[in-house]
């Protein structure tokens, strides 16, 4: 009997002008239309939205970080509730990252060796903790998200030091290739390698290269959401999509911002992930087409319109910038309220992405929304340089 | 002014005529005074089952949860306190120029049924601010004085369903000599407002509750109870009646005062949620609560009272779910204990794969287990009290549901009993 691929992708239209396209990924917990944006859910719950609420506004994907569920409630529990699912109760897909990238930017002894990471654990023992790509995938299994990623030996763009990243790209394969082995559950999840390099495109092109020839269904780019200039960010996301195989989906790891997920669509890009719109909604920041209203500022008080006229949230349906603007520093309700809106905001703005290229007018949208950030036509010239390079001109 | 109908129909819940104004019809227990009832409120034509008890809102909004997530409680809950206190500044600088006319509108409440009060029952007053002249409300510049004509403009915007007028807010522990003075400038200020009616034609449809203050002084009480009684008013609030006061003592404070009371009015009482005190109350003939009980847990300690603003060992605030036994509804299988209610916080909790209530059909205890609620209060994620609150409010419904059953079958007695003989 052969068993279904946990993970089946189909592209549905290209954009004729840019890298640009629509498609379908169906993993084991459902569908997602692609390009995404996935909310991140970092403690397995989404900042005190309820999954019931999640699923009618039509969410499919969301992330959860494998260093704090291996933390609390740790494996034993996970693995006795019968996985992340049921434990949270969501029914849809699920993407969990390594943990790597928390130990090395969360805690102040990671030491990194062929090994794995050796990092000082946060609670009361303060043990010594080794996380070895086995333990990574270990915990992930125990999770049990659709997609999982590598333990990869991520380096931050800014580090100079070339010898220390070419490192980095070879370790990051040799310990792909360990991840691969110590997977318990291939054929009901998906282990994604990540792509490093910092910012040299011939350490980008090795990993990339070196990743394709591995049986996986899909790739990561990582390493890039931070530090490093704009104009260095779309250059080496542009490479690696040109390298990255076509049939299978591409995932730019922190990247969330509206008008780079717009650019990075362009470039290619299937799948983003970032904690900015859920920790914005805490801050008592909204998000809208033309940028963040920050809900605490007096201005807001006499302001009768909802955050956006045009958005379909209940947020919006029922309240005024007005009533949030009053109540956001003083009830935790005001953060759910917000974090609605927020997530309704990254979805609408993917499923116009993705409209608009399935009609063909993915340059019109594209076009349409940098006039709405950047209304005096004053765009940043990484934006510019960017389109262009996939045959996109902003007038 | 609003008219109250009552119909002495023993057990029949039928008011024989609709009034387009507030009208209640109670319906009274052959067997004493616990009654069930409904209140029909004039301004929606929403009716309310009685005994059944408020949602509390801070700022027009429950405290832990979106309104909209209210929808997940069966029955529906309809009926939401809003007081001055939390929604003065809100009020001030914002509703108040809301274009469209009505603040339901604008906190989101319309088809809820709304009612108002001065204070909030879940905090303590620490002292007494107001002075001989005025009326004094916390607000982000300090204590503001406010004034009946004031409230009166405001309560109009607001447009609830039931409204209490200014009153004296005083501590729960006072000189007796400040209890007299706060039941006397309390009638005072009922006179005003029933005189301000009149230039306030949109309230004619809205509900009058007048407040009874005294303290634990039964003279005081007796006299409030009496005076405002002797006024034109649809129905009573018992104000800071203080589940502190020894069994005996509020029991004598509740007979005192309902004596004094129309039997045909509804009648409210505040931070009175407990389980048994709620029997007691019941028993005495009340017929609204509020629903300070499932955020908060009320303190019976006299000291901590004093030494803090709000109540301590709030619930959902402080993790606990509610699992108090219902007798003839749902029983709650404690596998641990026969606890009213369960910290969440306790490590015990850290694999426990049952509901937080087994045998309670909420949306909590169906999809959820007390290893996650435990899970997310220990990394401090705001979805435990979401899920905490939407379970104690069905909790604390289901109860009210069981005491109107049992006195409608005649067996309220009963049910009094087996409760406390199972918490003995």
């Amino acid at each position: 009997m052969t068993t279904k691929s946990p993970l089946v992708f189909s592209i549905l239209t290209e954009c004729g002008t840019s890298k640009a396209r629509v498609s379908r990924m169906i993993l084991p917990h459902g569908p997602v239309d692609l390009p995404v944006f996935m909310p991140v859910g970092t403690q397995g719950t989404l900042k005190g939205m309820l999954p019931e609420q999640l699923e009618e506004l039509g969410l499919q994907i969301m992330l959860a970080n494998t260093y704090h569920l291996g933390t609390k409630p740790g494996t034993e529990i996970l693995q006795k509730a019968g996985g992340l699912h049921k434990f949270m109760n969501w029914n849809g897909c699920l993407l969990t990252d390594s943990g790597g990238f928390q130990m090395v930017s969360l805690l102040k002894l990671a030491e990194i060796t062929e090994d794995g990471v050796r990092f000082q654990s946060l609670n009361d023992q303060k043990a010594e903790v080794m996380l070895t790509p086995e333990h990574s995938i270990e915990i992930q299994n125990a999770i049990g998200a659709d997609i999982i990623m590598q333990l990869d030996d991520v380096v931050k763009t800014t580090n100079p030091d070339k010898e220390r990243i070419e490192e980095s790209v070879y370790r990051t394969t040799r310990w792909l290739d360990r991840c691969l082995k110590a997977h318990q559950n291939p054929d009901t999840q998906n282990i994604f390698p990540i792509v490093q390099g910092t910012l040299y495109e011939d350490l980008r092109e090795k990993s990339a290269k070196d990743h394709i020839e591995r049986d996986v269904r899909g790739f990561a780019i990582g390493g890039l959401s931070g530090g490093e200039s704009k104009d260095d960010f779309w250059k080496m996301v542009h490479l690696s999509t040109n390298i990255l195989p076509k049939n299978k989906p591409r995932y730019l790891m922190g990247v969330g911002f509206a008008e780079d997920l717009v650019v990075c669509c362009a470039l290619g890009v299937d799948m983003f992930d970032c904690v900015f719109p859920t920790r914005t909604a805490r801050f008592g920041c909204a998000l809208t087409r033309k940028g963040q209203l920050n809900l605490k500022k007096e201005q807001f008080k006499k302001d009768f319109r909802p955050i956006d006229e045009n958005c379909p949230c209940n947020t919006c349906k029922n309240y005024t910038r007005a009533y949030l603007s009053g109540i956001v520093t003083v009830l935790p309700v005001a953060c759910h309220l917000l974090t609605e809106h927020n997530i309704v905001f990254q979805m609408n703005l993917m499923k116009d992405i993705r409209q608009s290229i399935t009609k063909g007018k993915f340059p019109d949208f594209v076009r349409d929304f940098m006039l709405q950030v950047y209304p005096t036509k004053n765009y940043p010239s990484w934006i510019i340089d960017s389109l262009s390079a996939v045959n996109i001109k902003l007038k | 002014m609003t008219h109250v109908k009552w119909s002495k129909h023993i057990n029949s819940e039928v008011c024989d005529a609709v009034f387009p104004l507030s009208c209640c019809v109670i319906t009274i227990s052959p067997l004493g005074k616990p009654r069930i009832g409904t209140l029909t409120l004039g301004r929606s034509l929403q009716s309310l089952n009685t005994p059944c008890f408020l949602v509390y809102t801070s700022h027009g909004a429950p405290p832990y949860t979106t309104l909209d997530n209210l929808r997940t409680i069966n029955p529906k809950l309809t009926a939401v306190q809003l007081c001055l206190a939390t929604l003065f500044d809100i009020l001030i600088t914002s509703a108040s120029n809301y274009p469209i006319s009505s603040f339901r509108k604008f906190f989101g409440l319309e088809g809820f049924l709304l009612f108002f009060t001065l204070s909030d029952p879940m905090l303590v007053l620490p002292e007494h601010f107001n002075t001989k002249k005025h009326i004094k409300i916390n607000s982000v510049n300090g204590r503001t004085k406010i004034s009946s004509r004031v409230y009166m403009k405001l309560v109009e915007e607001l447009n609830p369903d039931v409204f209490c007028p200014l009153i004296d807010n005083i501590p729960l522990h006072c000189p007796k000599y400040k209890d007299k003075e706060a039941v006397n400038r309390t009638l005072m200020l009922l006179d005003d407002c029933i005189l301000a009616m009149k230039d306030h034609p949109d309230l004619q449809s809205s509900a009058l509750f007048g407040v009874i203050q005294g303290n634990s002084s039964i003279e005081g009480r007796r006299r409030s109870a009496y005076e405002t009684s002797k006024r034109d008013v649809d129905g009573f609030l018992l104000e800071n009646f203080g589940s502190h006061l020894k069994r005996d003592v509020f029991r004598t404070l509740l007979s005192t005062v309902v004596h004094e009371l129309s039997a045909e009015k509804p009648r409210m009482i505040s931070t009175f949620g407990i389980p048994e005190l709620v029997l007691d109350a019941v028993e005495f003939g009340i017929d609204i609560f509020d629903g300070t009980y499932v955020p908060c847990r009320l303190v019976i300690l006299f000291l901590q009272l004093l030494l803090n603003l709000r109540y301590p060992l709030l619930m959902a605030e402080d993790g606990n779910a509610l699992t108090f036994y219902i007798p003839g509804h749902s029983v709650c299988r404690m596998t641990i204990s026969k606890a009213k209610h369960i910290s969440l916080w306790d490590d015990i909790f850290l694999d426990d794969v049952n509901p937080l209530c087994p045998g309670c059909s909420c949306m909590a205890c169906t999809d959820y287990s007390r290893s996650y609620v435990h899970h997310l209060l220990s990394t401090h994620e705001m979805l435990a009290k979401v899920l905490l609150t939407l379970h104690n409010l069905q909790l604390y419904e289901n109860f009210f549901c069981a005491i109107r059953s049992s006195i409608k079958a005649e067996r309220f007695s009963t049910f009094k009993e087996t409760f406390e003989k199972f918490y003995l």
